[in-house]
């Protein structure tokens, strides 16, 4: 029981530090400090620790201060890039597909009529098309496929990192 | 007009070359399909059939700059050329072009000693071998 007293004194005087206690608990901590010496011992030396850190002071190397300052903007700097480059990929992803898929439809017309023109048989300008629009139609879905991994190796996001 | 990168005009971002090629192509194209719209009576309407003939008369000239553009860019960045060009070339509908905007390097700064073009993330020079200021890892704490 005496020690539950004890228990509840220095955690008191600790709290009272940090958030501060009620006037009750104030009061009551009080009473207990004034019959135990060592609650009363505890007290002072917390008092005395907490004052002499507050009165503890070092010199701060001026260039720490500065190397700091820059990893924190590089490092701010990074993330806003990676956001950018991200963005840049994507949407150069969307637009390839669009592209292809415009450009596509664009030469299936052209061909149908300039093959129209130079007497070419359907399958084989069908077949020109088709495989003059395959590179395009793959780097496009290599890039809605692979769009986070390219950005994450850009060399503008690996420039800032 | 200049690129956002650097203070290029545009005019000097693609060699003449390119542009005397574009020009040549396109008048060439407007020829030939003119004159063989008309030897075969063709029944698309004049505008349709010019406003055709010119389409593809600038797509297929277009590339030719691009070609240019991407040529001369890939050196100013230390990256393949001819690679590049093939590339643009191969991979249509602008979509050759779009990836070389997604991939491209940055742009090489001059070496502080001998003031040739090297990478942004080069310690040394490629050429003369010196040490780049502020290159590199910098010690944290020096020896007295």
């Amino acid at each position: 029981m005496q020690n539950d007293f004890h228990r509840r004194a220095r955690l008191l005087i600790d709290q009272a530090h940090v958030v501060g206690i009620s006037p009750e608990e104030e009061s009551w901590l009080n009473i207990h400090t004034i019959n135990c010496t060592e609650c009363r011992d505890y007290a002072e030396i917390t008092e005395r620790v907490i004052q002499g850190l507050g009165s503890f002071s070092f010199e701060v190397d001026p260039g720490l201060t500065e190397r700091v300052q820059k990893a924190l903007t590089r490092s701010a700097e990074a993330v806003a890039t990676s956001h950018v480059v991200r963005q840049k990929f994507f949407s150069g992803a969307v637009i390839s597909l669009l592209l292809t898929l415009v450009g596509s439809l664009a030469s299936w017309e052209a061909a149908a009529l300039v093959a129209a023109q130079i007497h070419i048989s359907p399958w084989t300008w069908k077949t020109g098309v088709v495989l003059w629009s395959l590179p395009s139609l793959c780097v496009a879905l290599v890039l809605i496929s692979g769009w986070p991994y390219l950005a994450g190796n850009s060399y503008e996001k690996r420039e800032v990192a | 007009m200049s690129s956002r990168e650097g203070s290029t005009p545009i005019h000097s971002a693609i060699p003449k070359t390119s542009v005397i090629l574009a020009v040549l192509l396109f008048v060439a194209i407007e020829v030939a399909m003119h004159m063989l719209f008309i030897r075969n009576h063709d029944p698309l309407p004049l505008i349709a059939r010019y406003l055709f003939i010119l389409a593809v008369g600038l797509y297929i000239g277009s590339y030719a700059l691009f070609s240019g553009y991407v040529y001369r860019d890939a050196s100013r960045r230390g990256m393949p050329k001819v690679p590049w060009v093939l590339i643009v070339l191969v991979i249509p509908y602008g979509v050759g072009f779009l990836l070389f905007f997604l991939l491209r390097k940055p742009l090489l700064k001059p070496c502080i000693h001998c003031g040739c073009g090297i990478g942004t993330e080069q310690a040394f020079c490629s050429f003369c071998g010196e040490p780049q200021k502020k290159a590199g890892v910098q010690p944290a704490w020096r020896i007295s």
